[in-house]
């Protein structure tokens, strides 16, 4: 067809599909003298347009699916409704029940082979879920495009509030409900399932038999599709804009570092009961989809809801929601005032810690009120609990009541008898004491709940503390206001030790009286100078480096001090003194020996290291000069920057950095005046953060001087390069959800370039990694102001709390005794490719490893170089193992066949094809995912290789293969088909003829040297998804979602468990080569057990990477992990800090699960006698606790030795 | 700003026809800084979207007040939008590439991931195709689906972007779709 006809075309569709639809064709015949293919096409298109009469007039994206015939082994009959995450189709089951379903099928964007596996979890954990309230998902797999989706049960129900409304259901019809689905959201939170999406439309309320049912659906959805993203950068799009359903979600779910738990789902279920309550929503929809990461921070007190029954009394609308419950508004008002408000109001606090405890405390506290007790949520006046006895004992009181008017009234009308007299005290006292005893009753369960919630947090914070999140919970500033909010009436030693723990690491530090505002150390590092903020102003002060060193006060006020080069002086500057002095320490005190005027005070000061030049800027233009440190000399005006708020940085080449307030970085060569470049840094602030975040706070070369770091007064921190100015990295920004206090206050790079260490206002100390993820955050405590590195040390000072009572701390530590991980960089995305994605030599000085690029790669471990690597997308190598030698590596792909590499030049030197039969199996149609994990046998004479799949469900008769192979010849010894699912692990028995495989749902042992290997004996014990044989003893180890189980190699069966609930959701497990130490990788964590008692020694987070693969040095040097990012992680320092924190989390656990919270000194004693399985250390704590825990005894909050503030 | 969103803005400023022509390299190689940029400050396993990275390069370029300057969003849109489509065009090529050949050598390939809801890569190829004979007939038509299609824009954003009415989308972005239905087979 020409241009000249298509045009023609799109006339006359044009001028038809203006026509309707039946006079459309006519229309069309009558046209005389078009070509024929016009016509055609024209007819075509009109076609197509009734077919899909629908304008796609949405802002969503463009392509729109097709429907589907089938996704997996479920017919589609139509489609019922699209979400954000991706599109619900009403389908048919066939086998093995015929039903209906409703499957949901996710946007396509989940490919990797690691997500895939991940999603199969998920669906485990969501098939456990099984309870009324909750509509069951049946089945979730990957259809044949390799999209994911989830078979639900099919509910068809009508949305909560609306079958509310419509019914016109009165309050505690609603209530009841409301207790069903709280029910039911508890059960999947004990299974560890959050479902962060609750609102109306996920809640369908069914009637069976005329009894409405309501059912959640969507169950943990968002969270198995999404965790990934949503756990790293929050629910926040590129445009700050919100996903989910703002008007339900928790305050913290807009947080860039979003950590919704069990306690955002209680906040949307409180907004759920606010809407069932009262009609309306506790804040506007149009100001809860206003809310953005900066936003939802800075809420003003006025977004904080009013209560429902001031709403419901103020409120328009509020008479129509007052009918449609079967009240007028006063009376829905009065039915709303107390318990409702204070219960609804608990469970939509905007601090997740000042909510109910769980879903289920919420639930309790309404039945409480639905059975007329008090509620925890109110506050215990005696009128309330009397008001609550009277309601609850209202046969009795009324009884009484009437008996006393039936008294007043004898006593007007009648004289009084005597005996009368008499029962009237004696009922008037009877009330009393009831009353009185209903109100000690209510202060002790409420000191018992209160002692059990606290016991509970503790608990949580103490297992944090072990696990080693410390580092990322600082990093969102909350454990410290976790433990601040804590009930001081409980608080004792194990508070004092938690305040420690999340104290940093220093070489020293001392506190002062007064805030630190500044502090520089000497260039050999013996002294140090700080600014201490008094009443009277800042004054700088010199001391030694120590903790105990005397200060010695310079008599100026002056807001910077720097060591003059000269290793005598100390300069001084800044307001409110105009000028820079020269101060020279004598026997007597200090003197002033020179002084240089400047326009205004100093701003900024810097000095070029090795050289004798001090850099100033002064005055309101933001003057720059350079003087002589020594003679306080002007050797050169550079003239203004432009700015008032400047911060300086120069390099060696004589060029300077200058920050200005309006996230401009100018760049200056001090040799060439003219010379001016301007990074603009407005590229790491998130638009709605940008009428507070664009100051430049701060900058620093990095050590090579090719880049420029800045840091902002919104907290963001970002990498330039001076050759392009190009934005070559974004740090993790010092910004916390606890404040909008953000800031960068100081960046240091470490002299070996490697690191840049930051510090802000939200009182972080980060240590983050130039060039790929490792980030190391400290808790001060306070907000760090300073911090300076010289050599590897580190000289911090905070200021800590607020306004006149401030205080400050100053200390000093060694960067090298921080446990930072080396990364290995090279990899360009990161992600290993399966489990058996890393082989490390036995001198542990090599590494080799096979990431999601098609590369697999050569590292030195010492040092972290990348020696060799090879990208090979036609191969698509996903696993490698090395040969008991360490001579030769074996790495085999997708594309079914494999190499075998000179473990030490990295030459390809055979190839290493899978016999026709295994490939020739992967049916069309079938999404084969080729050899995915190898094992060599320990006498390195066959190795084996098992396969990937993902057709699975779609078909189920046919077993994935395991090929072992001889490796001198090449030949294949074996074809073993045990078992359907992807193969993920290969593992031979360290002296027996033995392989044990990890299939997706089951595990198998095969004998080698019998005569029929396949198919193989299952071991035993739930799901397993990672086994190794022990090196020494030969017993196979398995890892199931929850335990670690030790199994007998030859006939599978349980022999003990290993650990319980601390390890759970591992991938992969190791041993070291003694077999001392079991390695067990989660995609959030690893840890290391003692592989005897299953003692956890050391857990470490992923820290916002994520784990797939993992491997144990073998000299026990480290930890070398697979992820998005690759880091070895150093073992020394993690083990004698953990042992102590295992212990304390025993004694915790003892504390919270064995007493009962009966906090009854004596008999918790008594009770700690009676168990004899507890070890001496665990006892000693459990004593200690107990000893210094708070008992009845104690005034409230007494004695408390320390508050951390 | 820096030199670079400096001479964008230049060109978006000028009357010289030749302008829009020396805007698309330039925008390309914004997109594809901020689709870098994007995934190195967020972790691997990340996606991005089209319709998000198109705002954000005209936020940054712009600013979110808007430059008092110019305001010839049209251009940009136009531009921003062909430049997303040879992206996305780019990446499906070489993943198709990918999955037939290769070869074990070493390689930096310069990657940027960009999430497509298209039911397969096979498919945007074909889409691009089509819509190659329509431009032939029709500039307009293209823009359209350029940022319909490519740039996942709602019929308002187009036509704000186009300085066009909505109705007038609408009616053209109906012919399109017919248009790549009849050659495709299917709706899209």
């Amino acid at each position: 067809m020409t241009p000249e006809q298509l045009r023609r075309v799109k006339e006359l569709f044009l001028a038809a599909s203006d026509r309707d639809l039946e006079h459309r064709s006519g229309w069309l015949d009558e046209l005389p003298g078009e070509a024929p293919e016009v016509v055609e096409q024209v007819r075509l298109q009109l076609q197509a347009l009734e077919d899909a009469p629908a304008d796609l007039g949405t802002p969503e994206f463009a392509l729109r699916e097709r429907l589907p015939e089938r996704i997996g082994p479920y017919r589609v009959e139509h489609r019922i409704g699209a979400g954000g995450m991706g599109v619900v189709y009403l389908c048919s089951q066939e086998r093995p029940v015929r039903r209906s379903v409703a499957v949901k099928r996710i946007r396509a964007g989940m490919d990797s082979d690691a997500l895939l596996r991940r999603f199969h979890f998920e669906q485990q954990v969501l098939a456990d879920l099984e309870h009324p309230a909750i509509a069951q998902v049946y089945d979730a797999g990957v259809d044949d495009d390799g999209r994911p989706y989830f078979a639900m049960e099919h509910v068809e129900g009508t949305p909560l509030t609306g079958y509310c409304d419509h019914g016109r259901l009165d309050t505690d019809s609603r209530l009841r409900l409301f207790v069903q689905v709280c029910r039911g959201v508890q059960h999947a939170h004990h299974r560890g399932v959050v479902h962060r999406d609750l609102k109306p439309q996920n809640i369908l309320v069914v009637e069976v038999d005329g009894v409405p049912r309501p059912k959640i659906i969507d169950f943990g959805i968002a969270k198995s599709i999404d965790r990934e993203r949503v756990a790293c950068v929050g629910p926040m799009t590129l445009h700050g804009e919100v996903l989910g359903t703002p008007e339900y979600m928790a305050p913290e779910q807009f947080s860039r570092h979003a950590v919704a738990d069990t306690r955002s789902d209680q906040f949307s279920l409180g907004v759920l009961l606010y809407e069932l309550l009262t009609g309306s929503l506790p804040v506007s929809s149009d100001r809860s989809r206003s809310r953005t990461l900066g936003t939802v921070q800075a809420a003003p007190a006025e977004d904080a809801p009013l209560r429902p029954s001031i709403v419901v009394s103020t409120r328009d609308g509020s008479a129509e929601a007052a009918e449609r419950r079967r009240l007028d508004r006063r009376a829905l008002t009065q039915r709303l005032r107390g318990d409702l408000d204070w219960v609804t109001m608990r469970a939509v606090e905007r601090t997740p810690e000042r909510r109910y405890g769980s879903v289920g405390e919420l639930a309790d506290d309404l039945e409480r009120h639905l059975d007329h007790q008090p509620v925890l949520a109110g506050p215990p006046s005696t009128r309330y609990r009397v008001a609550k006895f009277v309601q609850r004992n209202r046969g009795t009181v009324v009884a009484g009541g009437g008996v006393l008017v039936a008294l007043l009234g004898g006593l007007v009308a009648f004289a009084v008898e005597n005996a009368r007299a008499r029962d009237f005290a004696a009922l008037a006292a009877r009330r009393e004491r009831q009353a009185v005893d209903a109100r000690d009753e209510f202060a002790r369960q409420n000191r018992i709940l209160r002692g059990r919630a606290y016991a509970s947090r503790v608990l949580e914070l103490a297992e944090l503390a072990r696990d080693g999140r410390l580092k990322s919970l600082g990093d969102r500033g909350n454990f410290h206001s976790s433990l601040d909010v804590l009930d001081s009436e409980f608080r004792g030693m194990e508070w004092d030790w938690l305040a420690a723990l999340s104290s940093p690491p220093p070489v020293w530090r001392r506190p002062f009286d007064e805030p630190v505002i500044d502090a520089d150390l000497s260039p050999d590092a013996g002294e140090l100078l700080l600014v201490l903020e008094t009443p009277e102003g800042a004054v700088p002060v010199r001391t030694g480096n120590g903790p105990d060193a005397t200060l010695r006060p310079i008599p100026t006020r002056a807001r910077f001090a720097r060591f003059c080069p000269d290793g005598e002086g100390v300069l001084t500057a800044g307001h409110p003194a105009e000028g820079v002095t020269y101060w020279s320490e004598g026997p007597d005190g200090w003197t002033e020996t020179r002084r240089c005027e400047t326009p205004g005070p100093v701003t900024a000061m810097a000095r070029i290291p090795g050289s004798d030049r001090l850099l100033i800027a002064c005055g309101a233009e933001g003057q720059l000069r350079s003087l002589d440190p020594r003679d306080l000399l002007l050797v050169a005006d550079h003239g203004s920057c432009g700015a008032t708020a400047v911060c300086l940085a120069v390099d060696d080449r004589e060029r300077v950095l200058a920050g200005r307030d309006d996230t401009v970085v100018q760049i200056r060569d001090l040799g060439d005046p003219a010379s001016c470049r301007e990074i603009d840094a407005r590229e790491i602030v998130l638009p709605q953060n940008f009428h507070f975040g664009k100051a430049v706070e701060c900058v620093a070369f990095t050590s090579d001087s090719k880049a420029a770091i800045a840091g902002l007064s919104g907290g963001d921190v970002g990498v330039w390069s001076l050759e392009d100015g190009r934005l070559m990295r974004v740090l993790e920004p010092h910004q916390t959800i606890w404040s909008t206090d953000w800031s960068v206050n100081s960046l240091v790079v470490d002299p070996a370039g490697r690191w840049v260490v930051t510090s802000g206002r939200d009182g972080l100390l980060r240590v983050q990694s130039l060039e790929g993820f490792g980030t190391l955050a400290l808790r001060s405590g306070g907000k760090i102001y300073t911090s300076y590195g010289g050599s590897d040390l580190l000289l911090a000072a905070d200021r800590l709390g607020q306004g006149a009572s401030s205080t400050g701390l100053a200390g000093v530590l060694r960067l090298a005794d921080l446990p930072i991980p080396m990364e290995l960089v090279g990899h360009e995305r990161g992600e290993s490719s399966s489990d058996d994605a890393i082989a490390v030599t036995k001198d542990g000085k090599t590494a080799y490893t096979v990431a999601q690029d098609d590369s697999f790669r050569m590292w030195e471990l010492r040092t972290g170089r990348q020696l060799a690597a090879w990208r090979d997308t036609a191969l698509a190598p996903q696993a490698l193992a090395l040969h008991p030698s360490d001579n030769e590596l074996l790495v085999v792909g997708r594309a079914g066949y494999g190499y075998l590499l000179d473990a030490e030049t990295f030459d390809i030197e055979r190839t290493v094809h899978m016999p026709p039969a295994t490939l020739g199996r992967q049916a069309p149609g079938r999404a084969e995912s080729g050899p995915l994990s190898v094992a060599y046998a320990s006498d390195g004479r066959s190795f084996a290789v098992g396969f990937g799949t993902t057709s699975v469900l779609r078909d189920p008769e046919v077993a994935t293969p395991i090929v072992v192979f001889d490796h001198a010849t090449l030949a294949v010894l074996h074809v073993l088909e045990g078992c359907r699912g992807t193969v993920w692990e290969v593992a031979f028995h360290p002296t027996r003829n033995l392989l044990a495989a990890e299939y997706l749902t089951s595990s198998r042992i095969f004998d080698l040297d019998s005569d029929d290997p396949a198919p193989g004996v299952e071991v035993q014990g739930a799901n397993k998804q990672a086994c190794a044989f022990h090196p020494r003893t030969g017993i196979l180890y398995g890892a199931s979602q929850r335990e670690l189980f030790r199994c007998d190699p030859l006939d599978g069966s349980v022999l003990s468990t290993v650990s319980e609930s601390l390890v759970t959701d591992v991938l992969v497990i190791g041993f070291d080569t003694a077999g001392d130490r079991l390695l067990a990788v989660s995609p959030r964590h690893f840890s290391l057990l003692n592989a005897d008692t299953g003692d956890v020694v050391w857990l470490q987070k992923a820290e916002g990477n994520r784990f797939d693969s993992g491997a144990l040095l073998p000299g026990g040097g480290g930890v070398l992990v697979g992820g998005w990012s690759w880091l070895l992680y150093p073992m020394a320092g993690a083990g004698d800090a953990f042992e102590e924190r295992a212990t304390v989390y025993r004694a915790a656990r003892f504390i919270r699960d064995d007493l009962d919270g009966g906090w009854d000194k004596a008999a918790a004693l008594e009770r700690l006698g009676a168990r004899v399985d507890l070890a001496d250390d665990v006892r000693d704590v459990v004593l200690e606790i107990l000893g210094g825990m708070r008992v009845v005894e104690d005034p409230p909050g007494s004695g408390t030795t320390n508050s951390g503030r | 700003m820096d030199e670079h969103s400096e001479r964008i803005t230049q060109l978006l400023a000028s009357d010289d026809p030749r302008a829009a022509e020396a805007l698309l390299p330039l925008i390309y190689q914004d997109l594809r800084r901020l689709a870098r940029h994007r995934l190195a400050k967020e972790p691997a396993g990340q996606t991005l979207q089209p319709t998000a990275l198109v705002h954000e390069a005209y936020l940054r370029i712009v600013g979110a007040e808007g430059n008092p300057g110019w305001d010839n969003r049209g251009h940009f849109f136009a531009a921003a939008a062909e430049a997303m489509r040879r992206i996305l065009i780019d990446q499906a090529r070489r993943k198709q590439r990918q999955r037939h050949g290769g070869g074990a050598t070493r390689v930096d390939l310069d990657e940027v991931e960009i999430a497509i809801d298209a039911p397969s890569y096979g498919d945007l190829l074909a889409v691009d195709e089509a819509l190659q004979a329509l431009e032939a007939a029709d500039e307009r038509a293209r823009s359209i689906a350029n940022l319909r299609y490519f740039s996942g824009m709602s019929n308002r954003e187009t036509a704000e972007a186009l300085g066009i009415s909505v109705p007038t989308v609408e009616r053209e972005w109906r012919f399109i779709r017919t248009f790549l239905q009849s050659k495709l087979g299917y709706d899209l």
